[in-house]
């Protein structure tokens, strides 16, 4: 029971930390249900990556244009 | 009337550039009727009349003068509402938005627009392109106009059902995730997510920078293709955009399967995710149909469709949360409730996860698209399930993941929603055509050959008839 507490309070401390100082009863639980996806959708990337696989952002100086 | 409704776009192009069908006396046919069955689709937040009818009437002052524009010349459409054309407000399907008039036109606007296009009006969404079907919005959800106690798919859901109903020939939407696949999928029609780039997002609101797509909804394959030559090219308002014009080529689109090489993805639909049997069996019975017409299908093998999503996922909650973080700590109840549910996922995603998702997401369009090298097109489900009673939030919420349109979104492939028969009762299937960057041509090719021997182009609902 204590856990469920401690992450219910652990989660409005996050959300108080991040700006979301407006929110009602009823979106705390709609905040819950986005924590628990996030972490559902998170848990499913796959990890098989090397730290030289694929470079994510590739900056080019100068930006590029294109004509029209 | 209903031959009016459900003239295509190219025959109703034709018609008016002969001087056979009056715009005029078209886009007055289709307000009336519009306005009579509106009451029960909820397609559009709102209708423009005046407007359409004042294009209308330039249109048909142009063509009598010998001005005619092409294909889309006095033709109606509609759009999304997160679409902005000049003038007339940009809602987004939200109360957050209900007053922004929008002080230009998107690029696809004008594009439409410059090709004598008559804007029709502001098609319902999801909120914000996410959050929906929901009920606690400034206005009601879209319905199927098939049966209109079941979901139109989304988020592009207005613009399904105007253009399954014979509301509008031909409207636009955005596919972020599959939200132009979906509810063409569940409205029995044509949608296509075209390739990343191909489609200037200049003016449309954002729903994840990276993975956003404008893409146009019609009944024909070949209308479909007049729709996204119109709004194709580069723009340098989007700098994604590429400098890759295309042509809606109809003798190309004519040219007809035999040697085709189609590869079919059934892991999505038989490993990954159990499809409903209607669904499943709607797809093996158009691959048998493209094998009659000289295709040869062979099966490919891709990464676990929850990767994809997975990673689609990630990318897309981080990116809607970055939009949306200054309102939701000032406006948080101005939010409908799934919408804030949802965009709210953003807030938990970590940096490394986002950053490793982009790198994961390069990999996984490597994956794809070494499996061009064997076939010209691919083939798989594009909804897993019929559509669902509207009012099950619950079905709806499972329904959400089961889908096989977020990998493309992801690497950025042009991907078609191409109608493949019914239910047994009475409800759309569909299937997906998914091709090489920048090679719509393929798709609609293998698309149209299909739909013409299929003809489930021929059936529509009976909404609106006496």
């Amino acid at each position: 029971m204590s856990s469920i507490n401690d992450e219910a309070a652990a989660l409005r401390d996050f959300a108080t930390r991040i700006g979301l100082t407006k929110l009602s009863e009823n979106h705390f639980g709609d905040l819950e249900r986005a924590w628990q996806t996030a972490q559902t959708i998170t848990r499913n990337m796959p990890r098989d990556l090397s730290p030289a696989d694929e470079p994510a952002h590739i900056y080019l100086a100068g930006s590029r244009q294109v004509s029209g | 009337m209903s031959e009016l409704a459900y003239l295509s776009l190219a025959d109703a192009g034709e018609l008016i550039r002969q001087k056979k069908l009056s715009p005029v006396e078209y886009t007055t046919a289709l307000m009336e009727r519009n306005e009579a069955i509106e009451p029960q689709l909820h397609a559009f937040i709102k209708m423009t009349p005046d407007l359409a009818l004042g294009a209308a009437r330039q249109a048909e002052a142009d063509i009598a003068t010998g001005n005619y524009r092409g294909p889309l010349h006095g033709v109606p459409f509609a759009l999304k509402d997160i679409i902005d054309a000049a003038g007339i407000a940009t809602t987004c399907h939200s109360k957050i938005m209900q007053n922004n008039i929008a002080k230009t036109d998107a690029c696809v606007t004008t594009k439409l627009t410059q090709g004598g296009g008559v804007l029709m009006g502001k098609t319902a969404t999801h909120e914000f392109a996410i959050g929906g079907p929901s009920f606690d919005l400034p206005w009601p959800p879209a319905r199927n106009p098939w049966d209109t106690s079941r979901f139109t798919g989304g988020s592009s859901s207005g613009s399904g059902a105007a253009v399954a109903a014979g509301m509008v020939p031909a409207a636009l939407g955005s596919d972020t995730g599959g939200s132009v696949r979906n509810p063409a999928s569940l409205c029995g029609i044509v949608g296509m997510k075209p390739t990343y780039g191909r489609v200037s997002r200049r003016g449309v609101f954002p729903l994840s920078y990276t993975l956003d797509h404008i893409g146009p909804l019609t009944r024909t394959v070949e209308d479909n293709a007049i729709m996204l030559a119109a709004i194709a090219g580069p723009d340098t308002g989007d700098p994604a955009s590429a400098d890759a014009p295309f042509t809606a080529d109809g003798e190309a689109l004519r040219a007809g399967i035999k040697g085709c090489r189609v590869g079919v993805i059934r892991r999505f639909y038989q490993e990954d995710f159990d499809a409903d049997p209607a669904v499943a069996s709607g797809i093996e019975n158009a691959l048998s149909l493209m094998q009659a017409l000289g295709a040869e299908t062979v099966g490919i093998d891709v990464p676990p469709l929850q990767e994809f999503a997975a990673v689609n996922r990630v990318i897309l909650l981080s990116e809607a949360y970055a939009i949306h973080e200054k309102w939701l700590q000032e406006r948080p109840e101005d939010y409908g409730a799934l919408c804030r549910a949802r965009i709210s996922g953003g807030a938990f995603i970590r940096a490394a996860d986002y950053v490793n998702a982009t790198r994961m997401r390069a990999k996984l369009a490597h994956a794809f698209n070494e499996c061009f090298k064997d076939v010209d097109v691919v083939v798989t489900a594009s909804s897993m399930d019929p559509p669902l009673a509207i009012e099950d939030a619950e079905a709806m919420e499972v329904s959400y993941g089961r889908q096989a349109r977020a990998p493309f979104n992801l690497t950025g492939n042009p991907a078609l929603s191409v109608p493949a028969g019914f239910t047994d009762d009475g409800l759309p299937l569909s299937i997906q055509i998914i091709g090489k960057p920048f090679d719509e041509a393929s798709v609609y090719r293998v698309a149209y050959a299909y739909e013409q021997a299929a003809e489930w182009y021929k059936k529509h609902p009976t909404i609106g008839v006496a």
